[in-house]
């Protein structure tokens, strides 16, 4: 059971969920929760620090993503349609967040430093949309991967 | 999310920008657009001697660089790719990420990591690159072959997969080059949430 193969892929599957678990989470649940709880000027100062605490595990785990992907290829073999359309979308998912968590948080950093501020609802506004891309997109990766997964079972690639 | 290195960062001063320009500008790097072409060419020159065969002709006049040339063409290639996959990579992850995120020294230490990590890249990225679409096969070797008669043929069919192979072994690395940036753009600003200097006070 134990071998560097479940490893790799545990440390991939175990990144996935840490990165779309996270900025759904900060998505539906942390945010909404800010807007009605706080009054405006400690709701920026909470949401400024979730954003650079959320891009440290998201970008980490996305880089984890990449690299161990790479090494799970090395047990697949092969390159189907399916596999190309989805480091497609990986590239495009780690563009985005690259976008989202350093342009867009390094500006909402900047922007609140000194507290409250009228760009900081615009640009918060869009960092929340690019979030809802990159989870959309990695969901499809998800869909993907099972097919991949299924597929690869079904033709013996896992005895 | 400004570096904690970065001592004007509190002040919302960019650390990769030149002074007076936008914090958004990236400043050019002329050390990584000199990495960038010396990798290419090194790459290039090595897949057009792997594809061409220039190795029998500098065996004759030069025989022990040409047989060095012949043992190493392949790898030289392979490290070409890869380098220049990565720095691509690299300046791609800087240029979407922006000038505030990613400070002079946040590069340093991704061309430091991908330096460390370029050997065991090179292995990584060439066998990816190995797997899927080579130009088609023997549906390109065919038309070629029809085009060009056979001897012209079979070494436009080696170039083309040789050069095939390359940007494949290039892509993958500049990947590979995008989550460094990320890595070290979430490790600077874990550094900075951890040491409580992150910009400016609350």
């Amino acid at each position: 059971m134990i071998s560097w193969r479940i490893t790799i892929l545990f440390i991939h599957v175990t990144a996935v969920i840490v990165a779309l678990g996270g900025a759904l989470f900060s998505t539906f649940a942390l945010t909404p929760v800010l807007a009605q709880e706080l009054e405006p000027a400690m709701r920026i100062r909470v949401a400024r620090r979730v954003v650079r605490r959320l891009g440290t595990i998201v970008l980490t785990a996305l880089g984890l993503i990449v690299f161990t992907g790479m090494l799970n290829l090395m047990y697949f073999r092969a390159m189907p349609l399916a596999l190309m359309i989805k480091l497609a979308l990986v590239v495009v998912a780690l563009g985005l967040a690259l976008y989202q968590y350093g342009r867009l948080g390094a500006e909402l950093w900047r922007v609140s430093a000194s507290g409250p501020d009228p760009r900081f609802a615009p640009l918060m506004a869009r960092f929340r949309r690019v979030g809802l891309t990159v989870g959309a997109i990695i969901l499809i990766i998800v869909y993907l991967s099972l097919g991949l997964t299924r597929g690869a079972v079904a033709a013996g690639a896992f005895h | 999310m400004n570096a904690p290195d970065d001592p004007a960062g509190a002040e919302g001063a960019p650390g990769g920008a030149s002074a007076g320009a936008s914090p958004a500008t990236i400043a050019r790097s002329p050390m990584l657009a000199c990495l960038t072409a010396a990798a290419l060419l090194v790459g290039l020159i090595a897949a057009a001697s792997y594809a061409v065969g220039v190795t029998a002709v500098l065996r004759m006049v030069k025989p022990a660089l040409g047989g060095w040339l012949a043992a190493h063409q392949f790898y030289l290639m392979e490290g070409g790719a890869t380098a220049f996959g990565l720095l691509v990579g690299i300046r791609l992850g800087r240029r979407i990420a922006g000038a505030i995120a990613v400070t002079r020294r946040m590069l340093a230490i991704a061309l430091a990591i991908a330096l460390v990590a370029l050997v065991p890249l090179v292995h990584l990225c060439a066998a990816m690159a190995r797997l899927g679409w080579n130009g088609g096969g023997a549906r390109l070797e065919s038309w070629l072959v029809g085009r060009e008669g056979y001897a012209a043929g079979e070494k436009y069919l080696d170039t083309a997969i040789t050069a095939i192979y390359f940007f494949k072994t290039a892509a993958y690395a500049a990947l590979g080059g995008v989550a460094l940036i990320a890595i070290v753009i979430a490790a600077s600003a874990a550094r900075g949430s951890s040491d409580g200097t992150a910009g400016a006070p609350d």
